[in-house]
């Protein structure tokens, strides 16, 4: 009898936690996602060079949507606190011609 | 007892949850679930390594495609290690030359396109003092710009900044992508470069 309960319970609580994660996890870009997508892709569109002047980078980064951190390549930014943020990634492959890929994460804020 | 009631009560307070959760998602705006895909980005992306691709033709001449070919195919060996999934994609390249008109353009099979166009128009001759002499100099009127075209964003136009590596052209900014250059007489063609490295020839 116990055993059935205990299954009872736990099929429950597995339903819940199925259905607490699609609600949280499974949801379409937020708006500031897009919005910060859009930022960046334009920086990327306007400068070739940015990308090789990292505390310039993360300046303008910074003052164009509110992120939690910016890392390039393996240096991370810390710019303000935060207990989520959506992951997006640019490359730079180079300036001037020349080919010298530079990786970029930003992590951008709820 | 009480445990059993205990267990009632949690078993009560689960299902109620998930009560609240499904009214919850029916109470939302329905939203297609997608994976969310960095389409901007992406087309960027292309932008970036097709530009790159011009500025090194400008530089060391050969085949326009191979280049942009080139910084493509590091693009996708650089965004397969970072888990980026950049759609793969198909361009052409065209360099067109045809009375003082010039251009080089990238077309993607999904729409992205990269236009570098300049104009060039004869404006005369200008003589200008100079350290106690006097230096002729040959009037170019210069229209130029970059066109970046991709479904995202539909069409955006700049005007990067150009001015002569060398020093010895005078390059004036009128507006918006339009220029006044005067090389001096003597010089047959001036070369210009643009704040990416894209390198321009003014002169006859």
């Amino acid at each position: 009898m116990r055993i059935i309960e205990a299954l009872l319970i736990s099929i429950v609580l597995i339903l819940f936690m199925y259905s607490a994660t699609t609600l949280t996890i499974r949801t379409p870009m937020s708006g500031h996602e897009i919005t910060a997508e859009r930022a960046l892709a334009w920086l990327l569109l306007r400068s070739d060079s940015i990308a090789y002047d990292e505390s310039r980078l993360v300046l303008v980064i910074a003052n164009m949507t509110p992120v939690g951190y910016v890392k390039v390549d393996d240096n991370v930014h810390h710019i303000e606190a935060s207990t989520y943020t959506y992951p997006i990634r640019l490359i730079w492959l180079g300036f001037n011609g020349t080919l010298a890929p530079r990786r970029v994460e930003v992590g951008v804020k709820p | 007892m009480s445990s059993r009631r205990g267990q009632f009560l949690l078993l009560g307070v689960l299902i109620l949850a998930i009560c609240l959760l499904a009214a919850l998602s029916l109470a939302r705006t329905p939203n297609p679930r997608l994976i969310s895909s960095h389409d901007w980005i992406y087309s960027a992306e292309l932008v970036h390594a097709a530009r790159l691709g011009i500025v090194k033709y400008t530089k060391i001449g050969g085949d326009l495609g191979e280049h942009v070919g080139y910084f493509l195919r590091e693009l996708y060996r650089v965004a397969g290690e970072e888990g980026l999934n950049i759609p793969p994609v198909d361009f052409s390249t065209d360099v067109s030359v045809s009375n003082f008109t010039y251009s080089y353009r990238v077309l993607f099979n999904n729409s992205v396109e990269v236009t570098i166009y300049w104009k060039l128009e004869p404006r005369g001759f200008i003589l200008i003092g100079k350290k106690g002499g006097a230096v002729l100099y040959r009037v170019w009127r210069l229209e130029y710009y970059h066109v970046y075209r991709a479904p995202q964003w539909g069409e955006i136009r700049i005007h990067p900044t150009i001015w002569d590596p060398r020093g010895k052209v005078e390059v004036i900014h009128l507006d918006r992508g339009n220029w006044r250059v005067l090389v001096p007489v003597g010089v047959d063609k001036a070369v210009l470069e643009d704040e990416y490295g894209v390198r321009i020839g003014v002169g006859a």
